[in-house]
């Protein structure tokens, strides 16, 4: 029997990890008694440090994460890379996570080019990150026009942008039409560099003001190109590479893109991750955006108990915060729920539907002075009835 | 568009549904039903291409920081 056999025979035993680090840690001529021994210490090590049964890990992951959090800084903003975007982070944005709120209060993404765009220059990249970036109608324009006699609104279009977008005529009439009511696709011409709209008749004439100032206020914030929600845009050089830093998220729309690299780039919106990749992506993500948050503070929280906790979040195969609408909803006892937070509206609605209590809870357990289903009150003693009464005299149980 | 490869993203794992053999000796060791598993929608973005009906198992291959690669379980539900 070789050595790496007598690894495989022990690959149930260990987690990969701890294997690997063994064999890299182990001399190559160890001879294989020597070998056994060492593997089966690190066995009885590893079965002793395991979580016993029963062991209350939620509490502690609770206390473990709890504790360092107190000393996070509630100092919300920070500034990435050049001053000009900033991210929620620390406490505030733990919350964020952890609550699983759909709205962020800094929705940003790290977009990453595919090769070959990977090594394309900066006026490249920044050219690319335009073309993400939303764009409403006056970044287009040089000038705005009314006419009142002919009731025409005339844009003056600066043409290098829009090639440098590769912005097509067809879809800046399609958004200004969609965008715009009262507009059909005749009103809206294109000349050379100008774009005329042609105000109806049937506009004009309902209302008091003249609909004409409206439209061209209106026309300033359609929105012709980029992607929807991505209001900022900033590369960045991260490691050799450009990576596109943004303000505002969409996930879906920015993977579609042909210059994107689908399979590095993130948002930090977890919700989205969920729609686009799946419920366990969007774990991975809630784990990864914790621990990198704890970490940054110079807090040092084992990553076990995040583990559980984004576990927790994602059981029921959606994205469950730890608030009262989230998992706390979805425990079966009434007063476990009523322990958590607005106790009367939960007892008020668990009479109102008759649900039972079991007492099965620590919660419930706690409230009524009874043994806590932890550790050694975890164990219970069952009896075979049928050979009770074999006895004779078993009146009482 | 319509065809994003989801599983070539760096968060996405290895989903893999589990064999009727392989789903028994796991019901059997742990003593428990399907459904008292984790669980996953139907409609999940990882799974919806490998037509699968509420009740099956999916594996999971995870990538884990300290266990190394490691498995998990979700039972398919639907909503």
């Amino acid at each position: 029997m070789t050595n790496a056999q007598i690894f495989e025979e022990y690959s149930g035993k260990l987690p990969e990890n701890l294997l690997e680090e063994i064999k890299l840690k182990v001399p190559k001529r160890i001879s294989k008694d020597k070998l056994k021994k060492i593997l089966d210490l690190a066995v009885e090590e590893y079965e002793q440090s395991l979580v016993e049964p029963g062991e209350a890990v939620g509490l502690i992951a609770a206390q473990s994460i709890g504790e360092p959090a107190t000393q996070m800084t509630l100092n919300t903003k920070h500034f990435s890379g050049v001053a000009e975007m900033n991210v929620t982070l620390g406490l505030p944005r733990i919350i964020e996570v952890v609550d699983a709120r759909k709205t962020l209060s800094t929705p940003s993404m790290n977009i990453y080019l595919k090769p070959p765009y990977d090594k394309a220059s900066k006026e490249e990249v920044k050219n690319f990150a335009n073309r993400i970036k939303e764009t409403h109608l006056n970044e287009i324009a040089t000038q705005i026009d009314v006419d009142l006699a002919d009731q025409k609104v005339e844009i003056t279009l600066d043409m290098d942008k829009i090639k440098a977008l590769e912005l097509k005529q067809t879809v800046i009439k399609k958004a200004i039409k969609k965008q715009i009511r009262g507009l059909s696709e005749k009103d809206i011409v294109f000349e050379k560099d100008k774009i005329v709209l042609k105000i109806p008749e049937s506009l004009s004439k309902e209302q008091e003001v003249d609909p004409i100032f409206k439209i061209k206020e209106k026309i300033k914030d359609v929105v012709v190109g980029g992607i929807h929600n991505i209001t900022q845009v900033l590369p960045v050089l991260e490691n050799g590479e450009y990576v596109i830093k943004t303000a505002g998220s969409n996930l879906k729309a920015v993977l579609a893109l042909d210059f994107v690299d689908p399979s590095r780039t993130i948002t930090n919106n977890i919700f989205e991750i969920y729609d686009v990749l799946g419920i366990e992506a969007a774990r991975q993500a809630i784990f990864n955006e914790i621990y990198s948050l704890i970490e940054q503070q110079g807090l040092n929280v084992d990553g076990r108990h995040i583990q559980l906790i984004s576990d927790a979040m994602c059981v029921s195969g959606k994205i469950s915060g730890i608030t009262r609408y989230g998992i706390i909803k979805s425990k079966s006892s009434a007063l476990s729920r009523a322990a958590f937070e607005t106790p009367i509206r939960h007892l008020t609605e668990a009479a109102l539907s008759g649900e039972v209590d079991e007492f099965k809870s620590v919660n419930d357990r706690v409230m009524v002075n009874g043994i806590l289903p932890v550790g050694t009150g975890l164990v219970e003693i069952s009896m075979d009835l049928t050979k009770l009464n074999q006895g004779g005299d078993a009146n009482e149980e | 568009m319509a065809n994003l490869d989801v599983s070539k993203h760096f968060l996405s794992f290895k989903h893999e549904k589990v064999g009727k053999k392989e789903l028994d000796a796991l019901i059997k060791k742990y003593d428990i039903s399907v459904w008292d598993l984790p669980k996953i929608l139907i409609t999940d973005p990882a799974i919806k291409d490998m037509g699968l009906k509420p009740g099956d198992v999916v594996k999971i291959y995870r990538k884990c920081p300290y266990r190394g690669p490691s498995i998990y379980y979700r039972v398919v539900v639907r909503e």
